[in-house]
């Protein structure tokens, strides 16, 4: 690539983000919109609305994560018992 | 025949849907419409003590409907929320718009508009045109405004980072430094050479991870949108706090 073109602005919208380190910090926005859509056709009071949201949001950023530890664990500790690479 | 309708004297009259919720006494009205019941039109004796539902903030975005209302669901397939506004819930069609809209645009504003591609990224794009005509529109504009056509195999792709796109007949043009180093790139319009300066590619395709997430987002949008179009068309399947 031409060194010039690196420095052209960024079009949002039409050029991604340069979020390559940071992706992982997306999950918090990803989980509370799916709560804020999924929340509002699933309440029938709204006066609780709020905090299900957040609530939701919570628990789908901690299964994430569990899911994320329990992985981690499962690649790094547990296979490599049940089959010790030679 | 004189309807009366008392909470002094419990028991008397008592309307059938009559209900105690919070500890003060108030009926269950038809749609939660704010008018008087059905079952109590007539006459009401003098002194008679008529209790009327609070009026709650709940009131305006909670329906008691029922049965199948295709107005509502092809309106919520048209754009995301419209089926709610259709049925007089603004603010959960407002709620809903802000869910939907908030994930399809953030996937875009994340991974560029290279994540809504029909052609690259068909399955990605069967579960994204669940947004509705929103998804399609963003994908004409992608295939026909963004991407070049390749000289050897006469197909759409995304432009190379040193290409740029020729605005006549979308074929890629080569980006080449001008002597004082700003990227150029020229085609012919009518006889005339036009030269673009600077050049850019049309868009920079996403790769790894912030592709991956926006196509994502994008696409759950789309699969949120199709539970709000599924409860726009039959709102008796809504569950009760759920």
């Amino acid at each position: 690539m031409h060194a010039e073109l690196l420095t052209l602005a960024l079009r949002p919208f039409i050029d991604p983000l340069p979020l390559q380190r940071h992706w992982w910090l997306l999950i918090v926005p990803v989980c509370l919109l799916v709560s804020i859509a999924y929340k509002a056709v699933r309440v029938s009071d709204f006066r609780t609305y709020w905090k299900q949201v957040f609530s939701m949001t919570a628990q789908l950023i901690i299964a994430i994560v569990g899911v994320c530890i329990a992985a981690f664990l499962l690649v790094q500790f547990i296979i490599p018992r049940i089959m010790p690479i030679a | 025949m004189a309807r009366y309708i008392t909470a002094r004297a419990a028991g008397v009259n008592r309307p059938p849907a009559t209900i105690f919720a919070g500890g003060v006494k108030r009926f269950r009205l038809p749609r939660d419409r704010g008018h008087p019941p059905a079952n109590n039109a007539g006459p009401i004796a003098p002194d008679a003590i008529l209790i009327l539902p609070r009026r709650t903030r709940m009131d305006t975005t909670h329906t008691n409907q029922t049965g199948f209302d295709p107005l509502a669901g092809v309106a919520a397939v048209i754009f995301p929320g419209a089926g709610h506004l259709v049925r007089r819930e603004p603010r959960r069609a407002a709620l809903v718009a802000i869910g939907v809209l908030g994930l399809f645009f953030g996937g875009i504003l994340v991974g560029g508009i290279d994540v809504i591609d029909s052609r690259e990224d068909r399955v990605w794009f069967f579960g994204q045109a669940l947004v509705g005509p929103l998804a399609f529109g963003i994908d004409y504009a992608h295939q026909h405004h963004f991407k070049v056509i390749d000289l050897q195999k006469r197909q759409l792709r995304t432009a190379l980072p040193d290409e740029a796109r020729n605005p006549v007949d979308a074929s890629p043009l080569p980006i080449r430094p001008d002597p004082a180093g700003v990227p150029t790139a020229t085609y012919t319009r009518d006889g005339k050479a036009v030269t673009m300066a600077p050049a850019r590619p049309p868009n920079i395709k996403s790769l790894s991870k912030v592709n991956e997430l926006g196509t994502l987002m994008a696409t759950l949008a789309g699969m949120l949108n199709l539970i709000i179009v599924i409860d726009a068309l039959f709102p008796t399947l809504r569950r009760e706090n759920a």
